[in-house]
C-alpha cells in the first residue's frame, strides 16, 4: 500500500520543476501574501490552500491584462507558464490557517 | 490531500533519498548570524521554519531592531520613532532562534570561531553576515559623525539622527530651506533620498508653506525616476529638465519656482563639501545655504565585513549568486547591502529574498546535496505623497552564471490614473506590515 502511495505522489509530483524549485519561486511572493501563504492583511491576498488552477489563471490574467493591476501584470510576464503552475501546486499544497 | 511533510516522510522511507526531495528535517548543522537586521533575521526564521534541528544563532548589537524601510515617514509625523521598533520575540519563542545581544568582534575562519566583545566564543560549520551599511561620513569634507549627530544628520541608519532630523524639520523657520544631499551609487535604497524629499514637502505645503526643499545630486538620475520626477511635477511646482520629459505624459508648467529643486550632476549637484556652522553646501555649481541639512553619504559594506576581510576593493562583498557564499573567505555567507549581488539592489526585499535563497542553499550543502537554482523579486514602493505611490517590478534569476533581470516591465506605465497612485499608497503601508511580519514574525 504505502509503495503504491508513494509511485502515485512521484506521478503526481512530475512536473518541469522540483518542489524545491517550485517553493523557491514562490518564496518572494511571502513579502506581500504572507509565510507560507498566510497573511492577515486586507490590502493582499493569502495564497495558501487556493487552487492551482485558480493561481495559473489569475496570473494569466495579470499578464495579459484581463484583469487590472498595479505591479502583478510585471510579475506575470516575468514568470513562464511551467514556473506559473510550479508556483500555482505549491500554494496549493499550504494548508488554509496553517502555519505561518 | 498528503501533505510535504508526509511526502517526505515516505521517500525517506522508501530509502530513495538521493532521487526524492530532500528531508531537511534530517539535515543538522550550527549556524551563526551576525547581524539581526532584514537579511539575518530572514535567514533565521526560514532556516528554523526548514530544518528545526539546525541550530541558528544570531548576534546582534542591539535588543530591539529599527527598521530603515519606511523612516523618513517620522520626518513628516506619519509614524513615531516607537512605529520603526522591531521586536526578536518571534525569532526566539516561534522559532526558537538563539538571539545573543552582544557584538561580534573575532573571527578564526580556520576553525570556525566568532568571538564577541563580551569574551563569548561561538563555533559554527556556517557563518552568515548580514551587518547592513557603513556610513562614509568623511568622504564629505566638512562632514563626519559628530556633524552628523550634533548639526547635519543623515539619518540613513534611522535612530537618534532621524530624531534629531525630524525635530529641526519641525522646527525650521518659515520659509527656510530643507537640502538633502544625495549619495552617490551604489546605496541603500535608490528611491528613498528623494520619496524623502517629497514628504517633507508635503508636510511643509501645510506647516511651512513658503518652505524650500533642495536636493542636490552627484548623480543624472535614480530609481524610480521618471514616476517621483511626476509626482513632484503635479504636487510641489516642479518643473522636469527638458531632457528628461520623453515618454512622460503632460506636465503642468509652473511658471515660479517650486517647493522642490533637485540640482543633477550635469547642473553642478555635485557635493564638495559642508561647513556646518554657517550651515552651507558646497557644490560644483556654488553654495547652498540652507536650515536643515540632511546628508546622505556615500557607504560600503557594514564594517564587520571589512575586518574580516569580506569587502574587496569596491567596498562590498563579493558572492556566489547561488549560495551568496562569500569569494573571499569559505564557510561564510553574506547577505543583504553589503553583498555585490547587481543587479539585485540594495534593498530590504532584496535582503528578505537573498537569506531565503542562501537559508535552503546552506541546507542542502548541509546534506551534501546540489543547491536549487535560485530566484529573486524585487517589489518596492515609494511614495511622492502619503496618497501617491509608484513601485520598482524586479524579477531575477540565473542566466549564464549570473543574476540577471528577467524582462519585464520594471514601472507602472507614466500614465496611470489617480486611483492606482492611491492604491500603490495603501500597497505601501500594507507592504510595511506584511514585509515586517515575513521577516521578523
Amino acid at each position: 500500500m504505502k509503495n503504491v502511495m508513494i509511485l502515485s505522489v512521484l506521478l503526481l509530483s512530475t512536473s518541469a520543476f522540483a518542489d524545491e524549485r517550485a517553493e523557491i519561486m514562490a518564496n518572494p511572493c511571502a513579502v506581500c501574501h504572507g509565510t507560507n501563504g498566510q497573511v492577515e492583511n486586507s490590502a493582499f491576498m493569502p495564497l495558501a490552500g487556493m487552487s492551482a488552477e485558480a493561481f495559473v489563471k489569475t496570473m494569466l490574467d495579470f499578464r495579459t491584462g484581463e484583469r487590472d493591476s498595479t505591479l502583478m501584470r510585471g510579475l506575470a510576464l516575468a514568470y513562464s507558464d511551467d514556473e506559473l503552475a510550479a508556483m500555482g501546486k505549491y500554494f496549493e499544497s499550504l494548508e488554509v490557517g496553517g502555519e505561518q | 490531500m498528503i501533505s510535504r511533510r508526509d511526502f517526505l516522510g515516505m521517500a525517506l522511507a522508501a530509502g530513495a533519498a538521493g532521487l526524492l526531495p530532500l528531508n531537511a528535517h534530517a539535515v543538522t548543522g550550527k549556524v551563526v548570524v551576525i547581524g539581526g537586521g532584514v537579511g539575518g533575521a530572514t535567514f533565521a526564521k526560514y532556516m528554523k521554519m526548514k530544518a528545526p534541528q539546525i541550530e541558528v544563532t544570531i548576534i546582534e548589537q542591539n535588543p530591539i531592531y529599527i527598521r530603515p524601510y519606511g523612516s523618513s515617514e517620522v520626518l513628516n509625523g506619519h509614524i513615531d520613532m516607537s512605529d520603526l521598533e522591531v521586536s526578536y520575540d518571534a525569532l526566539r519563542i516561534k522559532y526558537g532562534v538563539n538571539v545573543v545581544i552582544d557584538k561580534a568582534v573575532g573571527l578564526d575562519a580556520d576553525k570556525r570561531i566568532i568571538t564577541t566583545a563580551s569574551g563569548a566564543k561561538f563555533p559554527y560549520d556556517r557563518l552568515v553576515v548580514s551587518p547592513g551599511i557603513e556610513l562614509l561620513y568623511d568622504r564629505l569634507e566638512g562632514y563626519s559623525q559628530e556633524v552628523a549627530e550634533t548639526k547635519a544628520p543623515s539619518g540613513w541608519i534611522p535612530g537618534s539622527q532621524t530624531a534629531l532630523l525630524r525635530d529641526q524639520i519641525k522646527n525650521m523657520r518659515q520659509g527656510g530651506t530643507f537640502l538633502i544631499v544625495a549619495p552617490p551609487n551604489p546605496y541603500r535604497c535608490p528611491p528613498g533620498p528623494y520619496e524623502r524629499g517629497a514628504l517633507v514637502a508635503e508636510w511643509m505645503q501645510k506647516y511651512n508653506p513658503t518652505g524650500k526643499v533642495i536636493i542636490t545630486d552627484p548623480k543624472n538620475d535614480f530609481v524610480t525616476g521618471p514616476d517621483m520626477r511626476l509626482g513632484w511635477n503635479r504636487m510641489y511646482g516642479y518643473n522636469v529638465p527638458e531632457d528628461l520629459q520623453a515618454g512622460m505624459p503632460t506636465l503642468k508648467q509652473h511658471s515660479e519656482a517650486g517647493m522642490i529643486d533637485w540640482i543633477r550632476e550635469v547642473d553642478g549637484g555635485r557635493p564638495l563639501s559642508i561647513d556646518s556652522t554657517n550651515m552651507q553646501v558646497e557644490t560644483e555649481q556654488g553654495f547652498i545655504k540652507a536650515d536643515v541639512i540632511n546628508v546622505v553619504p556615500p557607504m560600503k559594506a557594514g564594517k564587520i565585513a571589512t575586518t574580516f576581510g569580506l569587502t574587496d576593493q569596491s567596498g562590498w562583498c563579493p558572492v556566489d549568486p547561488y549560495t551568496f557564499e562569500s569569494k573571499q573567505v569559505a564557510n561564510i555567507h553574506v547577505l543583504g547591502d553589503s553583498a555585490s549581488a547587481s543587479p539585485l539592489p540594495k534593498s530590504g526585499f532584496a535582503a528578505n529574498n537573498e537569506a531565503k535563497v542562501a537559508a535552503y542553499a546552506i541546507i542542502n550543502l548541509f546534506a551534501g546535496r546540489p543547491v536549487e537554482e535560485p530566484s529573486w523579486e524585487n517589489t518596492c514602493y515609494a511614495l511622492a505623497g502619503k496618497d501617491y505611490g509608484f513601485m520598482v517590478i524586479g524579477v531575477y534569476g540565473m542566466r549564464n552564471g549570473k543574476i540577471a533581470n528577467l524582462p519585464r516591465p520594471g514601472f507602472q506605465t507614466l500614465d496611470v490614473s489617480e486611483t492606482k497612485h492611491r492604491l500603490a499608497a495603501v500597497y505601501q503601508q500594507a507592504w510595511m506590515k506584511s514585509f515586517t511580519e515575513d521577516s521578523f514574525a
